[in-house]
């Protein structure tokens, strides 16, 4: 769902309503993924390929928080992509590929970041030439673009965050995961994660605020 | 409660991640106090707005770049661990019967074929080593006090039963070839050998006293 049009009223709603469809799907694809994963063990390339579909958006959505810039987290993906290939023999058909892909995606994205280093945050799009457009041509929009100057923000913030409590971040607020799962992708626990997500949101809040700040 | 909750509470609140009990205190507390309450909605939004982060910043082409580069990789083989063709797979228990079956052979040659390793002897000094001949008991003796084997070795006894023997000192490490292996030769000079001999015992004693050397002889041949 594109959330840049929704003022923040809506917002909650939208969020809720597209964690329950994702919950929903989860279920379903749980029990595809494993028919998949066996047809794709057998050497049935289009399965893979729909395991790969099925799985993209968890894997590349993941990788891009962690790792911001797109280029990077695509090829992130798709060394996620090819371990799940080399790995299909012993992966057990009754287990859940998420956690797996998940834990390997932070892996890899962790992997990625030591090589390249820190880097500064690039902007996502041009913000700026979009708020002076769409200000001119519709009234009344300012709420979408003091929520996408908010994205923004928050998109940046993130990059200031040290791996672990970012990694906490993405899969408990962005990925909407619970604080056992994150734990158990972690290998850590739920008590650490809580304390790496609160840190880490008292974090962005202050980034968020001085940021704020300094354009008023 | 008095003064304000600490931040990182709100922070745990504002996901839900806090148990119930202590929920209620700070919930209670915040029924009455302002600022914290508008704390906790400002984190209540970032966690929401955090939310729509999901998948932001990319698009259709990008999602299906990944799928097609790894479908690419897999077909031209990277990424995928190296297999060993099937017709290895038969042979190659051939290939490790096949290595026993050599050891093995090879084994047995080495066992028929192989000397036994000579017994390395205690080097003695050459002026220390004191030769005492004793005749077995029942076997005629006749022993010269006080003489050098040497000495002994040369003495013509009218008797016939005479027991001869020669125990030549060893050769300095000089004297020996270059592959000696400091054994000691103890043999009997040829052209003097006793016609007969009886049972005879050679007790060397050397320098250390826990090593004593002893040669069994026993006559056999012509003159037996």
């Amino acid at each position: 769902m594109n959330y840049g049009s929704l003022i923040s009223a809506d917002l909650a709603e939208a969020v809720q309503m597209d964690r329950d469809d994702d919950s929903r799907m989860r279920e379903g694809m749980s029990l595809e993924a494993r028919s998949l994963v066996l047809r794709a063990r057998a050497g049935d390339c289009e399965a893979f390929e729909r395991l790969m579909i099925l799985h993209r958006r968890q894997v590349l959505g993941t990788a891009v928080r962690i790792l911001h810039r797109p280029e990077d987290a695509k090829d992130a993906a798709q060394e996620v992509f090819l371990k799940l290939y080399r790995y299909l023999p012993r992966i057990r058909a009754d287990a859940e590929l998420r956690p797996w892909l998940y834990r390997v995606t932070v892996n890899v994205c962790h992997d990625m970041m030591r090589k390249i280093g820190r880097f500064l945050p690039a902007p996502l799009e041009n913000h700026a030439d979009e708020r002076e457009r769409i200000s001119s041509a519709e009234p009344g929009i300012e709420a979408v673009l003091v929520m996408q100057d908010r994205r923004r923000i928050l998109h940046e913030a993130l990059q200031t965050l040290p791996f672990k409590e970012k990694t906490a971040l993405v899969l408990r607020d962005i990925e909407g995961l619970s604080t056992e799962e994150t734990a158990h992708i972690l290998g850590s626990t739920a008590a650490t994660v809580r304390s790496q997500v609160a840190s880490a949101r008292i974090r962005i809040r202050r980034y968020c605020d001085r940021r704020l700040r300094r354009k008023k | 409660m008095k003064g304000h909750i600490v931040e990182e509470e709100i922070a745990l609140l504002a996901g839900d991640d806090i148990e119930a009990a202590r929920r209620a205190e700070l919930e209670l507390h915040m029924s009455n106090c302002q600022a914290c309450t508008s704390l906790l909605e400002s984190y209540r939004e970032d966690r929401q707005a955090m939310a729509t982060l999901r998948g932001d910043g990319l698009r259709a082409a990008d999602y299906a770049s990944v799928g097609e580069s790894v479908l690419a990789a897999i077909k031209e083989g990277i990424g995928t661990a190296r297999r060993i063709p099937a017709i290895w797979v038969p042979l190659r228990w051939v290939a490790l019967a096949a290595a026993v079956l050599i050891a093995a052979t090879i084994g047995i040659w080495w066992m028929k074929n192989s000397k036994p390793v000579p017994v390395a002897a205690v080097p003695a000094p050459k002026d220390q080593v004191r030769v005492a001949a004793a005749k077995l008991p029942g076997a005629p003796v006749r022993q010269e006090a006080g003489r050098s084997p040497t000495a002994l070795k040369s003495s013509k006894a009218p008797d016939a039963q005479v027991e001869r023997a020669q125990v030549r000192p060893r050769k300095t490490e000089s004297e020996t070839s270059p592959h000696a292996t400091g054994i000691v030769p103890i043999l009997p000079a040829p052209a003097e050998r006793a016609p007969v001999l009886d049972d005879v015992v050679i007790k060397m004693e050397t320098a250390d006293p826990n090593v004593i050397i002893i040669w069994l002889s026993s006559p056999r041949g012509e003159g037996r």
